[in-house]
């Protein structure tokens, strides 16, 4: 019992950090956003709070927490109270499959680098995203407004016709990897490029073994349907400023508006974790296995040993993790600057265009993608 | 089992958690003024609504989300059999033509609905 | 500890949770926060599901039940002005009686089947019930979760071993990719136990043709929600 409850002590530090992590991340991003947009749209962005105006975030929160509290004369007073924790609820339970790095031993024990390994990791993520449609549909009637209404309706909308598109997308990857589980996705895209044609391996040496190089529309589907899924522009018209005011979070004001943002934000975080995870190796380094790093820093732990109090494997294995968290790192958040850059480059979608490039466009080309994907890897897999 | 479910559940707690912290703490922290009667309108673009007009909304939300339903059943199939395709085609073409079969009668309810335009203008 | 599981407590929590919310559904005032108690007891449901060790059940029910049915629900109520029902149920008329009436013949039905269900499971050597065989599973301080999903040998109890499975083990052995027999019923310490990928070879292999009738379903459903939709003058253009 007791070497159970210090791991479960363990355990609830590590989900408590990760969560800090992304809530503090959220700021962060925010920050990319402004300077970032500014830079593209060639003026200054915050830069008075703080070096570089990074504090200029702080100074919102704590702008937010002070704000007063208001409730619309017609609001559903419950649900308005409940919308934006049902909104960060979902955006927090999809990053709990989402692995960040090795895991690590110290001691004896051994830490899991993600919240929970769940074997069906990734449709499970699926099945939390699509419960975040609850919050903006509550947020959006109880506000007690009937355009407030319309936009929660119309993101709704939005947001489950882009489910069944991502949905479709990644079917393919998942006949190629045969696995729910994220972490096992990662460990079959290590190495160099190889499949099977007619029964026989071939090697690509040049390139890794990531999975956009065997679902490239799969890529391009998911990637679509992501920026739909999060309501970022170009899909973001639920949110458009001149048609609706702000949409279905029109009437909340103060930190309430903040978990909103927060829930969105992320959305797209466990988004471009995914997109690292399903097509570009997620923590793994190219070319490199995980193994292969391990050993590389077990030569060079030897000489830190005497320092520190630790055995030579432990610095090694933290070593090895903290070199995946940052190949993770790095890779997500090009991701999410990705996500950044298309919002302050291309023009927003109308609403009708926007649901037939949903049902009309992704959703053929992800049925098309699944046939095709399945006929090649019949022959690939018999012989003719 | 319980080492994947009590992780999310721990994080359920967390979530709630915060917010109900962060929630009083804007509660305590916030001046307390007086509501009006022009703070507490619906915001319509600044300008006095009439109300009480319950606007027809379209019944395109309705077949979206019925269509939505259908198409995500189908998807839900597809995840088991993408999982199995490969081991199974050791046995022949059945794996593939069962799949083919399901998805093309889907397929013909799809062209339907385009046909329809029920996919239109929502 | 006093003989509770962690498992127990987390079923009997969930089971609290999830009745509670049933019972919501029909006692507030409110239809859509109904229907919101009611996507509540979905995600409970398959929280359940979770813990019965039925994964992909599990995600299912979260995705299509509480992801996709009860948004439905939620989506068309909010569409609607409803007023507030101020209907006093205590009523004495023919209509509340005979609500209450079909509500007993529910809750009978619903007894009985329970009992019968539950005496077949006793009845059945060869099933076991969920929560017991978990602890002993935690006794033994076996982590089904940890094998590779692609373990294809069966480690049947001795209650149903015979000649036939004998001989099935020992082609299981020799083979690299073999079909178990989908009439074997799994126990609950296999490797492959509610496994995703279990569940799928006997539902494309054996249940094939519920599987086709499933599309046909879907079909059928597909047309109805367009024609009724476009007999409420729903998709002419300009609507």
């Amino acid at each position: 019992m007791g070497s159970g409850l210090l791991e479960f002590i363990i355990n609830t530090l590590k989900i408590a950090l990760i969560f800090v992590g992304i809530v503090s991340t959220v700021p962060l991003l925010v920050w990319v956003e402004r300077r970032g947009s500014a830079f593209m749209q060639n003026r200054l962005g915050p830069n008075r709070v703080g070096p570089l105006g990074l504090l200029q975030l702080a100074a919102d929160a704590v702008k937010f927490i002070f704000k007063e509290e208001f409730i619309p004369q017609k609001a559903e007073k419950v649900l308005y109270f409940m919308a934006p924790g049902l909104a960060l609820l979902p955006a927090a339970l999809t990053f709990v499959a989402v692995p960040l790095s090795t895991p690590v031993t110290v001691m004896g024990h051994t830490i899991n680098m993600q919240m929970a390994d769940i074997n069906v990791g990734i449709i499970y993520i699926f099945a939390v995203a699509s419960l975040g449609v609850y919050g903006i549909l509550a947020a959006g009637w109880s506000s007690g407004n009937k355009y407030s209404l319309l936009g929660a309706l119309r993101a709704s909308s939005q947001m489950i016709s882009y489910e069944l598109a991502m949905g479709l997308s990644i079917v393919g990857i998942l006949m190629i990897f045969r696995t729910f589980s994220l972490n096992e996705m990662i460990t079959a895209q290590t190495g160099h490029l190889s499949f099977i044609w007619q029964g026989s391996t071939t090697t690509v040496s040049w390139l890794p073994n990531w999975g956009i190089f065997f679902q490239p529309v799969a890529f391009v589907l998911f990637i679509t349907s992501g920026f739909a899924e999060t309501n970022r522009l170009p899909f973001d018209l639920p949110e458009g400023e001149a048609e609706l005011v702000a949409g279905y979070h029109t009437e909340y004001g103060g930190f309430k508006f903040n978990m909103f943002f927060m829930g969105e934000y992320g959305h797209m975080i466990t988004s471009s974790a995914l997109i690292t995870t399903l097509f570009f190796g997620g923590y793994a380094i190219p070319f490199m296995s995980p193994d292969e790093v391990l050993k590389f820093w077990m030569g060079h732990a030897q000489g830190m040993a005497g320092l520190i109090s630790l055995s030579a494997a432990d610095i090694a294995s933290i070593l090895t993790t903290l070199t995946h968290l940052v190949s993770f790192l790095l890779k997500t958040g090009f991701w999410l600057f990705v996500y950044i850059w298309v919002r302050w480059t291309l023009p927003r979608f109308r609403y009708d265009q926007l649901m037939d490039l949903g049902w009309k466009t992704l959703l053929p080309w992800a049925l098309a993608n699944l046939v095709i994907t399945t006929v090649f890897m019949f022959f690939a897999r018999v012989k003719m | 089992m319980i080492q994947q479910l009590a992780p999310v559940l721990v994080l359920i707690v967390v979530v709630v958690g915060f917010v109900v912290v962060s929630l009083s703490l804007t509660f305590l922290a916030g001046p307390k003024r007086k509501p009006t009667a022009q703070k507490q309108m619906p915001y319509e673009c600044g300008i006095p609504g009439i109300d009480n007009q319950t606007t027809k909304f379209s019944v395109k939300f309705y077949l979206t989300a019925i269509l939505f339903i259908l198409f995500d059943i189908e998807v839900i199939f597809l995840y088991p059999w993408a999982l199995i395709y490969t081991d199974f085609l050791n046995y022949g073409p059945f794996i593939f033509v069962e799949m083919m079969v399901f998805m093309a009668i889907l397929t013909f309810g799809f062209i339907y609905v385009w046909k329809a335009n029920a996919l239109d203008w929502d | 500890m006093l003989g509770i599981t962690p498992e127990d407590m987390l079923f009997h929590t969930f089971a609290g949770i999830a009745t509670i919310g049933a019972i919501l559904v029909v006692l507030v005032r409110n239809p859509i926060y109904s229907a919101l108690f009611l996507a509540l007891t979905m995600c409970v449901l398959g929280a359940i599901f979770f813990t019965l060790e039925a994964y992909f059940v599990s995600v299912a029910q979260i995705t299509v039940y509480a992801g996709a049915v009860m948004v439905l629900f939620v989506m068309v109520l909010m569409l609607f002005d409803l007023k507030h029902e101020h209907e006093d149920i205590f009523r004495i008329t023919p209509l509340n009686l005979s609500k209450i009436l079909a509500v007993a013949v529910m809750c009978g039905f619903l007894v009985g089947t329970g009992w019968l269900a539950v005496s077949a499971v006793n009845g059945n050597p060869g099933a076991h019930v969920a929560p017991q065989t978990v602890a002993q599973d935690l006794e033994k301080k076996e982590l089904p979760n940890e094998l590779p999903a692609k373990q294809t040998h069966i480690n049947p109890d001795e209650d149903f071993t015979n000649a036939e499975d004998a001989a099935l083990i020992d082609e299981a052995k020799k083979e690299e990719v073999v079909l178990p027999d989908p009439n074997v019923v799994a126990s609950t310490s296999d490797a492959e136990f509610g496994s995703t990928v279990s569940l799928s070879r006997r539902l494309f292999s054996k249940y094939v043709f519920a599987f086709e009738a499933v599309s046909l379903l879907l079909l059928v459903a597909i047309v109805g929600a367009v024609a009724l939709a476009k007999s409420k003058g729903g998709t002419h253009h300009g609507g």
